[in-house]
Parts: C-alpha cells; structure tokens; sequence
C-alpha cells in the first residue's frame, strides 16, 4: 500500500449548485481561420497571408504575425514573432502588476476573447534574462515581458486544468506581443449535478491510481473541486466539476520531488470519466 | 527546412524496489517519446531511444569519469532525458533504474556538447534550484563544453497526464525551426501545475550568448560554441 501524508484534506462533501456542460465543437477550419486573423487585425488575410497545415493546428502568418488554430479545441495563440518573448536588448519591466493586469483585460476586451465576470486573474509572471561571464564579474539580469494570466470561472468557482486560460503577454511599453486562450465554449447545458461524490471516495481512487503504478509514497499537498477542461490538443465533450489533487512524489536520497496532478470527476451523475487508463508498459528490446 | 539532427532520447518510470531505488514515475515515457517521434516525423534522424533499465547513467558521463557519453548522448545532436532529477552541491543528479555502473549521474561528469551535442533537455526537476546567477554559473559553466543550449526546470517539475505532451509539444517547434530557447519556455511553463521553466545559452562572448538565447533554431547546428565563456538564460515565473 502506498504511504500517503496528507498535508490538507477535503472532509465535507460539497455543496454547490453545479453543472455538466457539454461543449460545442471547435470547427476550425480556413475560413474560421481568416475569420479570427480579421478578429485579431490582420487585413486581407485571404489574400495575403501563407496557410500551414499541420496535424494539431492550422497556422497563418502573415507579416511579422503568427495566428496558431488548434483542431481539437479552437484553442489559440496569436504573436508577433519579431516580439513575442524576445529580449530587445535593453528593456526592462518596470510597469506595476496592477497596470499590467488592467492593460491585459483591455486586450481581452478589444478582442471579445471573454466578458469579464466569465474570468478571474490568478497570476501576473515575468520572463526574465541574464547573462553572466564565467568569472561572475558581470552580471546583467532584466524582466523583458509580463504575462497576465486569467482563469475561467463558471458557477462561481475555477476552471483549472491546462486549458480555462487566457495569457496576455505585454513589453516593457505596455503593447500586445502574444496571446494564448484555451477555452471551450459552452454549447449547453447537459444536466445539472444530482449530488458530488464523497471526497474519501475520491482519495481511495488516488490511492488506487498510485498503488497500481508502483509509487511508493506521496504528499498530498491540495485538493479542491473546480471544473476541469483539458489542454491545447485534447478533445473534450463535456465540462464537469471534479476533485483535482495536487501531489508530491519525493526523489529518494535527496531534498526533492516530482510534483503530480491526480483528477477525478466530483459529480455522481458524471459523464464518462477523467481518468486515463493505466498504460501498459512499453516493451523494450533488452539492451546490450 | 530545416537542417537535419542526430536525436536522442532517454526515460525513467519504473525503479526496483532492491536497488536504484526510487518512487515511480508514469508519464516519462510520453515526453521523450513524443519529442523522439515528433523529430523523426519531421525528417529528423532517429538514433536511440533507451527507457528503464536501457537507460544507462555512463550514457551521460564522459570518458574521462568512465563512461560512454561520446557515443551516445554526445554522438546525437539533440538529447532528450525525462526522469527524476535532483541538485545538490550545486551539482545535477539525474536517476536511473539500471545499476549499469551507479544509479546517479552527477554533472561534474559530463562535458556536454565536446563532441556533438548541441541541445540538452533536462524534463525532471532542479536543472537550477533557484534563479541566482551565481547558483545558475556554479552548476553550469563547468558541463558546459560546446553544448549551445539546456532547458529545464528551477525547482521541481511535474509528472501528470495533464503535461504528457509536453515533448511532443516541443518537438514539434524545435524540428520545423522555432525559436529553442523561447519555445521551451513557453512549452514547459505552467501556472497550474506551478512549473518554472528555465533554458541557458552558451557563448564565446556575451553577444554570442545571447544571440543563441534569443534566435538559435536547430539550423545552428554547425554554428559552434568555441568557449562556454559566458552563459544568458531566461526564465519565466
């Protein structure tokens, strides 16, 4: 059996008035495509701009622009290649959190990426450079980027996951460089949740799941109940709350650890499960 | 188009509970994989892809300390390692399963890149464990020894089907020409699952340092570092 700490457990099972969505298709397609590069101002897109088709994305550049469309869940990434993420050299960030996160919800408004009450900011980040001589002599080190990241929020509580994220990349000046947002829109309502499941079922699910892959110990260090959406290439029919436990698998001998998510769907009337299904193990030719 | 590179791969999941022993890992096996296949689907060349007991610790460490790595991870052009990690000493540990000689492989053995390698991803925790240039100079400038570019983690990085395409993800920039350094950045960041991601350039001199941090592709393949004389990393957290 698995030894498990918990360093916070759910005890109560919840009570909150939530739902099963199911999502519309995304429908990406070159003529969406052309529709969102118009969305973000890109002008005469069909005329000008070079289409690549890849497996997971439809991609259009054009100028110093790149729109990326993902297949499997409209998800997309819009930059200026020529700036997105790119040192030039002498800025340096010195706007405050507060300006910078009001500059990001200007962005998500201009472009109609999401009303306001559908998200929530949960972080302002910083891309930092340095560069340092071998002899520490000279040290430079400077913040080039902010990047103010937003979490989707439905029926009053996140969305957490890889995907329920819109991501505003700013420079020093203030102005747009990037945009990411992995956000499925809702296309109805599928049913409302019956009753959640007991939050000790749950944990007994995580100690199964650990115990089948041969993990020995582990530290729970959160658990919450949030809805679930998936990340850039996932396909995913339905939104539905689930128990998300964040985990901590320790490297023997030392003073570190893989972190680890385990998600289970929270709701006794669940559509289907967010489970994977326990791998079978990749056979190796033994080596010589 | 791009100019074509040597790829290897290297994964961890499954330890022995008599030897080498270590907690499990699940999802290893997807990141290098997906990085090795991804490459390949591109035209890139496909040399070794060892997982578990394959895996060998002298893979890494230089003839010099008794190992092997000039013909292995120093006979590819682009090395993949997805497992556990740890940094101690202002010293990386990466961990195997196989007792081919030990069960670590500490940095101090390695001369990354004095053959070939010019690209090293460390997918497993504490490539830095903070964001000091002093820490980031200790623990690098030494196994830096021609290798252009290093991506990985400050702290602890995560293995969860929720970031099992990660490899595949970067892969897919780094073979049709992206941005190295930027793309595993972006790629490797999570606010979520709390992923600091980190990548450092080598250089004769600072411009050149830079220069690889912010531009270098995989068609710098033949663009040497002469001396690992100064280092430029980016960070995003």
């Amino acid at each position: 059996m698995p030894e498990i700490t918990f360093l916070y457990r759910m005890k109560e099972t919840p009570d909150l008035a939530l739902n099963i969505y199911r999502l519309a298709s995304p429908a990406v397609t070159t003529k969406s495509l052309y529709l969102l590069a118009e969305k973000f101002g890109i002008k005469e897109p069909k005329i000008q701009a070079r289409i690549q088709s890849e497996e997971k994305r439809l991609v259009l550049a054009k100028d110093k622009f790149i729109l990326q469309y993902h297949r499997a869940t409209g998800a997309i990434r819009f930059f200026d290649q020529t700036r997105w993420m790119i040192d030039d050299q002498h800025s340096n960030i010195e706007m405050s959190d507060k300006k910078a996160i009001a500059l990001a919800k200007e962005v998500i408004t201009k472009y109609k990426l999401a009303d306001e009450a559908e998200y929530k900011l949960v972080k302002v980040t910083h891309l930092h450079v340095g560069s340092m001589d071998e002899k520490q002599s000279q040290i430079s080190e400077r913040v080039i980027d902010v990047g103010v990241i937003f979490q989707r929020q439905l029926d009053g509580i996140p969305v957490l996951g890889p995907g329920g994220k819109i991501m505003v990349y700013l420079d020093a000046k203030g102005e747009l460089t990037g945009i990411e947002q992995i956000w499925r829109p809702v296309k109805e309502l599928h049913a409302k949740v019956e009753s959640f499941r007991a939050p000790q079922l749950a944990e007994k699910q995580m100690v199964r799941f650990l115990k089948q892959r041969s993990i020995e110990n582990a530290q729970v260090e959160d658990v919450e109940i949030a809805y679930f959406e998936f990340g850039w290439n996932s396909k995913q029919t339905y939104l539905q709350p689930a128990y998300v436990f964040k985990l901590n698998i320790p490297l023997i001998g030392a003073d570190s650890f893989m972190k680890s998510a385990f998600v289970v769907e929270a709701a006794t009337n669940a559509v289907g499960t967010l489970l994977k299904p326990v791998k079978k193990p990749v056979e190796q030719v033994p080596r010589k | 188009m791009t100019l074509q590179v040597r790829v290897g791969a290297e994964w961890v999941n499954s330890f022995h509970s008599n030897y080498c022993t270590q907690n499990n890992l699940s999802y290893r096996d997807d990141h290098a994989v997906g990085f090795y296949n991804k490459m390949g689907a591109h035209g890139h060349v496909k040399v070794f892809c060892w997982g578990n007991d394959d895996a060998w610790e002298t893979d890494f460490s230089h003839p010099t300390h008794g190992g092997d790595s000039l013909n292995w991870t120093d006979n590819v052009h682009f090395m993949f390692y997805s497992d556990h990690g740890g940094n101690w000493s202002n010293t990386m540990h990466i961990a195997f399963s196989s007792q081919h000689r030990y069960c670590l492989s500490p940095s101090t053995e390695w001369h990354l890149g004095s053959k070939m390698l010019k690209w090293f991803v460390m997918d497993c925790c504490q490539m830095v464990l903070n964001r000091t240039a002093a820490h980031i100079g200790a623990v690098w400038f030494g196994p830096m020894k021609g290798v252009h570019l290093i991506f990985g983690f400050i702290g602890n990085g995560t293995d969860s089907w929720w970031n099992d395409d990660l490899g595949s993800d970067f892969g897919e920039d780094a073979a049709t020409g992206s941005r190295l350094a930027s793309s595993w950045v972006n790629h490797a960041y999570s606010w979520w699952l709390d992923d600091d991601s980190i990548a450092i350039a080598a250089g004769a001199t600072e411009a050149e340092a830079i220069n690889r941090r912010e531009n270098e592709t995989v068609n710098w393949r033949d663009y040497n570092v002469s001396s690992t004389n100064w280092l430029a990393w980016k960070y995003r957290e």
